[in-house]
């Protein structure tokens, strides 16, 4: 299918509009992407950078603030009497110091054991006292400054919380101080993102602390940043046993794709606008540079030589105003020549007509001069003149008739519907008599069951004559004959003329019915155009079959059955 | 006399100041159930006969009482004028509509002979002391007011009430009084309203005591042991006892309770025979549930979570009864209907008095203590708590 100009137009703008907008997009969509995932990295890895710094900070902190509480026990006489000196009535003190020990601190876990391991007071468990628990401090000496992780129990359940160790010595008593802050704690303290989570990563069992609730299922997978952050140990608060592992930080994903849909959200649509936005454009160019080529293309189309008003005017300077002048120009140049064609047509018509009617004339005039010259042969003979003169009486009125009938067509310059039941036989003897005045003859073979033939008689006549003079035209003067035959045919009527006389050659017969075209001296080359145009409109068909030097035969049918009698005869202009 | 608290000083102020520190519901009046509650119902609502400190009864509404022959039919002579704050004259069928819902199934009826004579029928024999308890206060209930209509020397109602202060006018029936003001705190520090200026305190913060001892214009009065806190564990079943012994719960009693507190004594049985009733086929929730308010309470769950391997050992057998097992708080509500539900491994209440309920083994008593600016009023201690007493003559 051809391509229209407006389409190669839209097309074309659209490569080259369109394909480097999608590369734009597509590259600049990977570098934003690009650029925020890796913020989004260096984010993750400054915060876990952060969660370690402020990990060992915490756990320094707690060692501190536990130094702190052991020189403060150290010096608090209350407590002196009530742990060393066991005086009964400080003993409630005792139970209430390390709650008061544990808030002014600032921990979350504080446990204050004698030598054996009983604790003496429990600030996460007021009521905890008593009980023989030596196994975390001991663990918790062993690792020294490593963070670990305790059990710590409560009334209300237990709870995760990185632990130190501190002791103060009373006399001969020694005791240990074990205190931690609530792991949930830490990591709020640890980093203020609260999409960060904490996991400790121990040998059975994986330990996660922070981050959102909703986000809480990603810690660890696959959909999550995860840092180490460091060294971590896990202490049984019931066996003492120390489980080693690493401390994790993981930050979600999600937040990252979140930011990437956020870039799609708004850079696809404005891309897609930017596409709009171009074969929009591109229709409109392409329509607007299409549309007047296309006008100039629908005028032209209306160009005819009866239609030359057709104009180009246009008011553009550019290309296309260049062309529509030019159009414009050429169209006034196409006018002038139409005038000056339809003028020679005119001329040549009138002289067509003109030849043609002294071509029927000669024809008409024919047999009436071969009677006045057979009576002038006789008229010396006042007996055989009255004889003759009955004889082609027939002939006189005849060509006249033909003569009258010729003019009253040339006059209405169309010939009359004169279809009529037609005695080709009688029209045949009519014609070969009229051509038998000269010399030679023209012998008549009528087939005497012959089917009536509706036809118009006077071209029918027209026809036979151009003919039989065409026929005794070829004898040239010499020896021969001319033969005049009708035919029955299954469908109708034939009727032949031959003769013997010269013939024509191939390119001569292939010439012959092309107009003025003709090998006699005094011939008009009209006869045999005529007479094909008047076979074609009686509805037959005409052949012409010749040989140099032997003759030539016309062969015209007519059909008589399904003879149609057409509703307006074609004329000749 | 003994029972005597203080006495109103030479320059009194014009109010009575009376600082609380729980919450006080009309609802439930006249029957307490907070030292709060107790305060204030004890100044509005009179019962028949009042116990003194010593637990010996006095007239109150009723100036004579005389049983039958076996203390199931009692007749009591009213006071002169004995009559509501509104004016209605105190009878028998009114009697009986205010002690309705309470402990009227003992009541079975009451019968007025003539205007200061009514004669009260009980299913099975009581002594009069049965006539004190707060449930048999005389009251009146109206629809215009939550707070029932009283007999005592100072009528709660109207404008008065607040959630921040409920202030009681003299009724002027009998005697000269001052307006009771009762500022409500709930939660409050006690020693913040001693210094905020209230003249009546009464809590079982023991910091209060420590606070107040050695300072001048105080006197502290030690009220009656009312409060025993008990451990139940319905769920384990009929014949389960807990053998705590008697040092475990001076433990208790020294170091977990705050305030007042001694060892109580009393069955080891906290298993209950629940009469054929199925329990729900679903597990034990591990955990000692008390009600969240009570600081007692709350600190003896937590003490006997702590000791659940220890002392808990042999009442929650085998172990996974003890494993992981916590103190759980809930609101009062709460706390009543999962007690009555018994699905939780244990309980631990207070009830009132000194003895406890069946399937329920006693651990420590408590009891509030009175703190009263000298000189700001007449107040004198009974067995249900410290009263106020007009300035002047009253009976």
């Amino acid at each position: 299918m051809a391509m229209t100009m407006r389409l190669r137009l839209l097309l074309g703008f659209l490569v080259v509009v369109a394909v480097p907008l999608v590369l734009f997009a597509a590259g600049a969509r990977h570098e934003v992407t690009r650029r925020v995932t890796d913020q989004y990295e260096r984010r993750a890895a400054a915060l876990a950078g952060v969660a370690r710094a402020e990990l060992e900070r915490q756990s320094e902190a707690v060692a501190g603030r536990l130094a702190a509480l052991a020189v403060g026990l150290a010096r608090d006489t209350r407590f002196r009497l009530a742990a060393v000196q066991r005086v009964a009535a400080e003993r409630p003190y005792l139970l209430d110091v390390a709650t008061d020990a544990m808030r002014l601190a600032g921990l979350s876990y504080l446990q204050i054991q004698d030598t054996t391991g009983r604790i003496l007071s429990s600030g996460h468990f007021r009521n905890e006292y008593d009980r023989l628990e030596p196994e975390v401090p001991a663990a918790l000496a062993r690792l020294g400054s490593v963070a670990a992780i305790v059990r710590a129990r409560t009334p209300d359940g237990p709870f995760l919380a990185f632990a130190r160790l501190d002791s103060l010595q009373l006399g001969t008593a020694r005791f240990t101080v074990v205190g931690g802050l609530h792991a949930d704690t830490l990591v709020q303290r640890l980093v203020g993102d609260p999409d960060l989570r904490l996991m400790l990563d121990l040998p059975d069992t994986l330990l996660s602390f922070g981050g959102s609730p909703a986000r809480a299922d990603s810690g660890g997978s696959a959909d999550a940043l995860v840092l180490d952050i460091g060294e971590v140990a896990s202490v049984s608060p019931l066996t003492g046993t120390v489980r080693m592992g690493r401390a994790r930080v993981s930050y979600p994903l999600e937040p990252l794709r979140v930011l990437r849909r956020g870039v799609d959200v708004w850079f696809l649509p404005a891309v897609a606008a930017a596409g709009a936005t171009a074969v929009l454009l591109a229709l409109a160019l392409s329509a607007l540079i299409s549309r007047p080529v296309r006008a100039l293309a629908e005028a032209a189309s209306r160009i005819d030589l009866d239609r030359a008003d057709v104009t180009f005017a246009s008011d553009r300077r550019d290309e296309i105003g260049v062309l529509a002048q030019l159009l414009q120009t050429m169209m006034g140049r196409l006018r002038g020549d139409a005038a000056r064609l339809r003028e020679a047509e005119r001329r040549a018509a009138i002289g067509d007509v003109a030849r043609q009617v002294n071509h029927d004339v000669k024809n008409g005039l024919t047999p009436v001069r071969n009677v006045f010259r057979h009576l002038d042969e006789v008229a010396a003979e006042p007996e055989k003149l009255a004889a003759v003169y009955a004889e082609r009486r027939g002939t006189i009125e005849s060509g006249v008739a033909y003569l009258e009938r010729l003019a009253g067509n040339y006059a209405r310059l169309a010939p009359t519907t004169g279809w009529q039941p037609c005695d080709v036989n009688g029209l045949a003897r009519d014609v070969a008599a009229g051509a038998a005045a000269d010399a030679t003859v023209v012998r008549f073979e009528p087939d005497d069951a012959l089917p009536a033939l509706r036809t118009d008689p006077l071209a029918l006549r027209r026809v036979m004559e151009n003919l039989v003079r065409n026929a005794l035209d070829s004898l040239d003067g010499g020896r021969g004959g001319v033969r005049l035959a009708t035919e029955a045919t299954p469908n109708g009527v034939r009727i032949r003329v031959s003769d013997t006389g010269r013939g024509m050659t191939r390119e001569e017969l292939d010439r012959a019915f092309e107009p003025f075209y003709t090998t006699k001296p005094s011939g008009s080359g009209l006869g045999l155009p005529i007479v094909r145009r008047l076979v074609a409109d009686l509805g037959g068909t005409f052949r012409v079959t010749s040989e140099p030097g032997r003759g030539t035969e016309a062969v015209v049918e007519f059909p008589v059955a399904g003879t149609t009698v057409p509703a307006t005869l074609p004329v000749r202009r | 006399l003994t029972c005597v608290v203080s006495e109103v000083g030479p320059d009194p102020a014009d109010t009575v100041r009376i600082a609380l520190t729980e919450a006080v519901s009309a609802t439930r009046a006249p029957v307490p159930s907070t030292d709060a509650e107790g305060l204030v119902f004890r100044q509005l609502y009179e019962p028949l006969v009042d116990l003194d400190c010593d637990g010996a009864p006095r007239a109150a509404l009723a100036v004579a009482w005389r049983p039958d022959a076996e203390g199931r039919r009692w007749t009591f002579s009213l006071r002169a004028g004995a009559a509501f704050w509104d004016g209605t004259p105190l009878d028998a069928d009114a009697l009986l509509a205010g002690w309705q819902g309470s402990d009227s199934t003992v009541v079975l009826e009451g019968v007025r002979a003539d205007e200061r004579t009514i004669t009260v029928y009980l299913t099975e024999p009581r002594p009069v002391e049965f006539f004190a308890r707060p449930a048999l206060r005389v009251v009146k209930r109206i629809r215009e007011s939550p707070w029932p209509v009283g007999t005592g020397p100072w009528w709660l109602g109207g404008a008065d009430t607040s959630a921040v202060m409920l202030v009681a006018q003299p009724t002027g029936l009998r005697g000269r009084a001052r307006p009771l003001a009762f500022a409500l705190r709930p939660g409050a520090d006690a020693r913040d309203l001693f210094d905020a200026g209230a003249d009546l305190v009464v809590t079982r913060d023991a910091r209060a005591r420590t606070y107040v001892d050695g300072r001048a214009g105080w006197v502290v009065a030690e009220l009656p042991w009312d409060r025993t806190y008990v451990l139940a564990s319905p769920a384990l079943g009929d014949g389960t006892s807990a053998d705590f012994t008697p040092e475990f719960r001076a433990g208790l009693a020294r170091d977990v309770v705050p305030g007042d507190a001694r060892a109580a004594t009393g069955s080891g049985a906290i298993g209950c025979d629940r009469l054929g009733t199925e329990l729900p086929d679903r597990p034990l929730q591990r955990r000692l549930v008390y009600p969240r308010q009570d600081a007692a309470a709350r600190a003896l769950a937590e003490r006997l979570v702590a000791r659940a391997d220890l002392e808990l050992a042999t009442i929650f057998a085998p172990p996974r009864l003890r494993g992981g097992l916590v103190a759980a708080g809930l609101p009062q509500a709460d706390f009543d209907a999962a007690r009555a539900a018994g699905m939780d491994l244990g309980y631990v209440y207070p009830t009132l008095g000194e003895g406890a309920p069946p399937c329920a083994t006693p651990l420590v008593q408590t009891r509030p203590l009175a703190f009263v600016r000298e000189g700001s009023a007449r107040v004198v201690r009974d067995t249900t708590g410290v009263r106020i007493l007009p300035d002047g003559p009253w009976r």
